[in-house]
């Protein structure tokens, strides 16, 4: 039973293993992937209900006693990051095979999708940093590879900050493993978080802190260590944009909730206030970035830094209000983001960087819609509302007018009582933020 | 406490270095810089399992293993880490070099400066090996 917990990273990586060996593109393999991540979807839905009702499942990797070995812990929080990523992987893939004939398909598109998704769900997993450093290069190096896998010789100059960048923070993830077990004497999150509390208010911990701070939010997107992100992102193909889009910088701020939110105690509050700033930060420079840009996907790519900033201010916060806030706000963006990008691809198939607005003929509509649906309403009208313009955006923009309004009357109502008054506040500034960039416009 | 010492130079030293050379405009800087980051890492790993002056190998059914055995768990961390610090090196290799193919040139210049109107990307062509 309790081996359950690995199935969703070792069934990803056996089937990309088997796709890699039988690389010709075929009906059979494009259901193959389909069928094996509708399962994981299903199998992470029904994690969900089962954690709900037996309480978290803990894998001891080859039995070692909890402090000492590797541990797989899926608790409510992990199933659901499960879940997500499974759909959103689920939605793109089925995307990619709309979009890209099947002669014309990579064959290793498939083989490392699966692999960057074991990745994911392996740091979602994980109870244990060194294990984190690992899921975490498997992440990498499989998005390292998608990322320049179909990019023409003008794009592939966008992978280089990218992979710099990860490079330096893999180092520096590297070396604060080995303080943080110098530290603590123990990787293991359960146990770091009963030592840490111990050495409360001891400034080594305050250090490993920061540095924590500066790994994972460098793979957040957190200001100042952003820019890879709108270089990056817009060079992928509509399908994969999308998914890197939902997930990818989502795995920082989970890891970000996970160590501030649960390992460092309370009375490290400069390292919760420096979080907060940092966020603070991100969310305005984000937005701003935005404003010079024409293209669709550069935009969205700004906007997810602005969001990210968002997030990871909740965490800052460290209160039970702020956390629901931030788990929320990932849910919703994760299905909306990628929906967005989805769409973005959908107004200019098979091209990378998607349309400029001012082909869109109808200006200030596109310009004051597409800000407008990420706003933190409830995941079922964003969903909805991003539908709307899968449907809509192709055939008559005015239909993104319809949507801009939905999204603003949703808030107007204040459709969120019960996710208290931090994504209230959250909401509001959003908006706020998004505003100026038709303002400026 | 001195080989403490020494470990703490030795990875003030490699970080530093691999710093300056991954701020490099040329792609081989880039490089060296990043395998000389990835080696200060793991040399802060090793460093971590303590002074071993004195102290038994921490494999079983060493002598004194019992009792007075380096930690072996950050040696188990450093393994791990240089398999990955090669793969991604191997992969590092690979994106550099098609960046040459792609742009023509072997430094940052030739990436953001626009082939169309020749300039910095022919004058860098061929000094890949500088």
């Amino acid at each position: 039973m309790n081996n359950l917990a690995a199935l969703p990273v070792v069934l990803p990586v056996v089937i990309a293993l088997a796709l890699v060996l039988w690389p010709k593109p075929t009906v059979f393999r494009r259901s193959l992937v389909g069928l094996v991540l509708a399962a994981l979807l299903g199998f992470a839905l029904w994690l969900v209900a089962e954690i709900a009702v037996a309480g978290p499942l803990v894998l001891r990797v080859g039995g070692w006693p909890v402090p000492y070995g590797i541990v797989l812990v899926a608790d409510t929080l992990s199933a659901v990051m499960l879940a997500l990523a499974s759909f959103t992987a689920l939605a793109c893939a089925a995307y990619g095979f709309a979009e890209t004939p099947m002669s014309e398909e990579h064959p290793l598109r498939l083989p490392l999708l699966l692999f960057l998704l074991a990745g994911i769900d392996l740091s979602f997993l994980t109870g244990d940093l060194f294990n984190l450093f690992v899921a975490f290069e498997v992440m990498l190096l499989s998005s390292y590879g998608l990322l320049t896998l179909e990019s023409g010789a003008r794009e592939s100059r966008g992978a280089l900050p990218y992979l710099t960048i990860n490079l330096v923070g893999s180092a520096l993830f590297l070396a604060t493993c080995g303080f943080a077990y110098s530290l603590l004497g123990t990787l293991n999150f359960a146990e770091m978080i009963v030592r840490a509390d111990a050495l409360a208010g001891d400034p080594r911990l305050t250090l490993l802190g920061g540095l924590l701070m500066l790994v994972f939010g460098l793979k957040a997107g957190v200001f100042p260590l952003y820019y890879w992100l709108p270089t990056s992102y817009p060079i992928l193909p509509a399908p994969v944009a999308a998914f890197y889009a939902g997930m990818l910088t989502k795995v920082g701020v989970y890891v970000l909730l996970r160590v501030f939110g649960t390992v460092f105690p309370a009375s490290e509050h400069g390292l919760h206030t420096t979080l907060a700033w940092a966020a603070g930060f991100t969310m305005v420079v984000g937005v701003l970035g935005a404003v010079g840009q024409a293209r669709v996907q550069v935009i969205l790519s700004y906007h997810i830094v602005s969001q990210i900033g968002f997030m990871v201010l909740a965490i800052g916060l460290h209160s039970v209000a702020g956390f629901a806030a931030a788990i929320f706000y990932i849910i919703h963006h994760i299905v909306v983001k990628s929906a967005l990008f989805l769409a973005g691809g959908c107004d200019h198939p098979g091209k990378r960087h998607g349309r400029s607005f001012s082909h869109w003929g109808a200006l200030e509509d596109g310009a004051v819609a597409w800000p407008a649906v990420p706003v933190p309403g409830d995941v079922a009208r964003g969903l909805a509302a991003a539908q709307r313009i899968l449907g809509e955006t192709h055939d008559h923009p005015g239909g993104l007018h319809a949507v801009a309004v939905d999204a603003r009357r949703l808030l107007a109502r204040g459709e969120h009582p019960d996710v208290g008054q931090h994504a209230e506040n959250l909401a509001r500034g959003l908006l706020a933020g998004h505003a100026i960039r038709p303002g400026v416009l | 406490m001195t080989n403490q010492l020494e470990a703490a130079c030795l990875v003030a030293i490699l970080g530093a270095g691999g710093v300056y050379l991954c701020l490099s405009r040329r792609f081989l800087r880039i490089l060296f810089g990043f395998l000389l980051l990835s080696n200060a890492a793991n040399l802060v790993l090793l460093a971590i399992s303590g002074d071993p002056t004195g102290r038994s190998s921490g494999t079983v059914g060493a002598p004194g293993a019992a009792t007075n055995a380096v930690d072996p768990l950050p040696q188990a961390l450093i393994l791990t880490a240089i398999v990955i610090g090669f793969a991604v090196a191997a992969y590092l290799t690979v994106l550099l070099y098609r960046l040459y193919t792609d742009r023509g040139g072997a430094s940052l210049n030739s990436l953001y400066a626009d082939p169309a109107r020749g300039g910095a990307a022919r004058t860098e062509k061929g000094r890949l090996h500088e």
